[in-house]
């Protein structure tokens, strides 16, 4: 049936494996989601096999395949992975994603500042050999495919071998660059060695700008390769001529223009090889092996090789291998990788650790519960990876700019010889100043402006215990006037305690002990601070609760009631007036409010709060000082919201937001100005993600799955102000860098040009030079960011 | 063993999902329809002891 209809539609057949269909209406929402894109003729979701069938026209963008479920609340299945391309040059950047964009490829983007091409793919419709294959099919060089994005080598291997590559063609180009010099002022070498000479740099130093700019025709482009190639031949060929027919040679011109550039290319790979420092250090904090408790004792195995349950022990001084909980022992563990926090936090039977955090004291043995791929660490690591590839919205200009840049520069060259020539110029000083314009102009540091900013910053980020997921995020915090706040956990400790007890203690350790086998927060609340003041709880004999009312158990042979005053109502026991009172004052406070009663007499009232985190009111502050507005939005009720808004001083708070209110109370904010939202990575994920920038305070070890644009790894707050200056720094050198490539280029191509002759010029020397050093500038400032 | 004050049916306080309190007293039911009854007239079951199920009418 479906394929009689396939075919009578007509088209090409792909198949999606569907994430998150659970029921006939997902499968239903699902294939309307895949009708809705532009080229799809026909599709059908199936529940039984999580498949969706398409069949589509060629004017498919096969990505939207992806973004169309994805928008309705679904995933489809994909396999990543990063293709290094050694010699792409940042130009280079859309001919490398268009040639990855097969049948099958949900997304590819080149990162220009690693060389590192990484493709989403639907593994039932291509792999990643085929993706290198395309790449390699248009011209380049394809070097390291790796299919984990936990391996972070692979941009280190390519930068590694492309510092190799351009050293081995340095060591020619310098001496014989130096002689050629030297020969202008002592012309001690014949034109007809020079010319040798200059072969020998042109061809083989060179040869990388003649194999790029070949591969850029070839695809109908034009890129950096283009113009130094264009600059150095014209020159190279023009003095060629001169020295077979005794006329004025300048070998030195082109063999200098190779050697800088060259050498500026050797410095920008070796600078790189910082670029990503940051995650590097992450992904190696793992140790490789892990010592696994056996039958008798304890045997060493691959880290990534243990399996969940599995008893891994752990000694002093050790990386911790594998992500679980300990089973025994005690000790200090170093997680400041993940939190910035540089106190060695305690670890005890029961808590987590994760793997890449260091045991400073003591010896542990951890019940695995994940290792390898999985581990928290694992999942970060592919997260920054993947954030280090978007780019900002700034970059956009500069990638149209740049798309057309090189064609401009050769209209210019053109244009510049021929008005010398017509102004009656020598052609060899006409040729000379058309070749200095080609050669000055950079384009690269357009295309690496904001991608090295981000890759650093993310990084940088990273280290701080920020989770930068999207980059764009560092744009838009700095475009903010809101930072709403959800309360509960986030402003808060999330865990109510005892903040005023009015009774005799007796009352007190009656009351806990009812409530020692609750798990209501409240009950716990009075136990912990029964238990803070050293009085002894005993199990209750009987035990009841009374939803909306209290508890009321019996403890050695008393009656006790815990509850409000329905409660107390109930039990026939009479509230004196002045608790009733104190009771009402309190809760005006934003405080829930029991009373105890021991055999029918009311004995003692609590008072029960969730104290403000330690932080809080420093992080409003500073934020305030930053120019943000602070908001409380909440789920709470409206008079808690209310008293823990003034105690901070913030005047706007909504209170009895539910998760969806929370939302829409965002989008009315949004209108007023831009909004960063902070909350729980679960519960507040549609305000999150309705927000300009959403900043998810997490506890817990799913950094995946948890909604938000940045994930704070630990409630702590300050960790949202950091964010916030962060972003400032980040946001401000990828300003720099933009506005100094468009400086660079503006300010220079008219000197090259000879538009200041004689006053002010450029030989094509000083021009390549210049443009060395332009790069160079460029990734030094953004290299800045790894100590912000 | 509680007995149901409406009913008369034994009910197992620890597994109880119908209760109430009435001056300091934790009754239990075996349904919502003995526990309404209960809390319409407690006085009167407490008097005079359960009077079986309770009729809907």
């Amino acid at each position: 049936m479906e394929v009689k209809v396939g075919v009578r539609v007509g088209g090409r057949e792909t198949v999606l494996k569907i994430l998150g269909m659970h029921c006939a209406t997902c499968s239903l929402t699902v294939q309307r989601a895949l009708l809705s894109v532009r080229g799809v003729r026909w599709a059908e979701a199936t529940l039984a096999s999580n498949e969706a069938k398409v069949v589509a026209g060629p004017e498919l963008d096969y990505g939207e395949l992806l973004k169309a479920v994805r928008r309705v609340g679904y995933d489809v299945y994909r396999e990543a992975v990063y293709i290094s391309v050694p010699g792409a040059r940042p130009e280079d950047a859309a001919a490398v994603e268009r040639a990855a964009r097969l049948w099958g490829v949900f997304k590819a983007s080149f990162n220009p500042a690693t060389a590192v091409l990484y493709v989403e793919y639907n593994p039932l419709e291509v792999g990643p050999g085929d993706v290198a294959e395309a790449v390699r099919r248009v011209g380049f060089r394809v070097g390291e495919v790796s299919r984990s994005g936990v391996e972070v080598d692979v941009d280190r291997k390519a930068a590694e071998r492309e510092a190799r590559d351009l050293a081995a063609r340095l060591v020619p180009a310098v001496p014989i660059t130096a002689l050629l010099m030297a020969s202008m002022v002592l012309p001690a070498v014949p034109p007809l060695v020079q010319l040798l000479l200059a072969s020998v740099v042109q061809l083989y130093s060179g040869w990388r700008f003649l194999s790029g700019a070949y591969r850029a025709f070839r695809n109908k482009t034009a890129n950096m390769d283009t113009l130094v190639t264009l600059g150095t031949t014209s020159t190279f060929l023009y003095s060629a001529y001169a020295a077979l027919t005794g006329g004025h040679t300048f070998f030195e011109a082109s063999a200098a223009v190779i050697t800088f550039v060259l050498a500026g290319r050797y410095v920008e790979a070796r600078m790189k090889l910082k670029t990503g420092d940051a995650v590097r250090k992450l992904a190696q904090m793992t140790p490789p092996k892990a010592r696994v408790k056996t039958g008798g004792g304890f045997a060493e195995v691959d880290s990534a090789r243990v399996e969940p349950g599995q008893l891994v022990e752990v000694r002093e001084g050790e990386g911790v291998p594998v992500d679980g909980y300990v089973e025994e022992g005690a000790g200090y563990v170093d997680e400041s990788a993940f939190t910035g926090e540089p106190m060695p936090a305690e670890k005890k039977p029961g808590d987590l650790v994760l793997a890449g955090t260091l045991l400073m004291r003591g010896r542990l043995v951890v019940r695995a519960t994940r290792s390898g791929a999985h581990t928290y660490l694992a999942e970060v690591v592919k997260l920054v990876r993947q954030a280090q590839n978007a780019r900002l919205a700034m970059q956009r200009l500069a990638d149209r700019v740049a798309g057309v840049f090189t064609w401009v520069v050769l209209a210019v060259a053109a244009a510049t010889f021929a008005a010398w020539a017509l102004r009656g110029a020598a052609p060899e000083q006409a040729l000379l100043f058309a070749a200095s314009v080609l050669v000055v102009a950079c384009p690269c540091a357009l295309g690496l402006a904001t991608p090295l900013a981000v890759v650093v910053g993310v990084g940088r980020a990273a280290e701080k215990g920020l989770l930068v997921k999207n980059p764009e995020a560092f744009e838009k915090a700095l475009k903010a006037r809101f930072a709403a706040f959800d309360k509960t956990g986030t402003l808060t400790r999330g865990s109510p305690r005892v903040v005023k007890y009015v009774g005799d203690p007796e009352a007190l350790s009656y009351a806990a002990s009812a409530e020692s086998k609750s798990t209501h927060p409240l009950a716990r609340a009075l136990v912990d601070y029964a238990s803070e003041l050293g009085l002894a709880l005993r199990p209750p004999d009987s035990y009841d609760s009374f939803p909306g009312m209290g508890i009321y158990a019996s403890v050695g042979g008393r009656s006790v009631g815990v509850g409000n005053e329905k409660l107390m109502e109930a039990l026939g026991a009479e509230t004196p007036r002045d608790m009733r009172h104190l009771a009402e004052e309190l809760r005006a406070q934003g405080l829930s409010v029991v009373y105890v009663a021991v055999d029918g007499e009311v004995r003692g009232l609590a008072a029960v709060g969730d104290e403000l985190r330690p932080d809080a009111a420093a992080a409003v502050q500073r934020l305030r000082s930053m120019g943000l507005e602070p908001v409380v939005v909440s789920g709470d009720s409206e008079r808690a919201v209310a008293a823990v808004a003034a105690e901070l001083g913030i005047s706007r708070h909504f209170g009895g937001a539910e998760p969806e209110k929370k939302a829409e109370i965002v989008k009315k904010l949004r209108e007023e100005g831009g909004v960063v939202f902070v909350g729980d990575g679960v519960n507040d994920a549609p305000a999150l993600a309705t927000a300009d920038v959403g900043i998810a305070v997490s506890g817990g070890a799913e950094v995946a799955k948890e909604a938000g644009d940045v994930v704070v790894a630990r409630g702590d707050l300050s960790k949202v102000v950091e964010f916030l200056q962060l972003s400032r720094r980040v946001v401000s050198n990828a300003k720099f860098n933009l506005f100094w490539a468009f400086a660079y280029n503006v300010a220079l191509i008219p000197v090259a040009a000879g538009l200041f002759y004689p006053a002010l010029h450029l030989k094509p020397e000083l021009a390549g030079l210049a443009m060395a050093l332009s790069s160079i500038t460029v990734t030094a400032n953004a290299l800045r960011l790894r100590k912000a | 063993m509680a007995v149901d004050p409406v009913c008369g049916m034994e009910v197992n306080p620890a597994k109880a999902r119908y209760k109430t309190l009435y001056k300091g007293k934790v009754y239990y039911f075996c349904s919502p329809l003995c526990k309404e009854e209960f809390e319409k007239r407690p006085e009167y079951y407490l008097q005079h002891g359960p009077q079986g199920m309770p009729h809907h009418h």
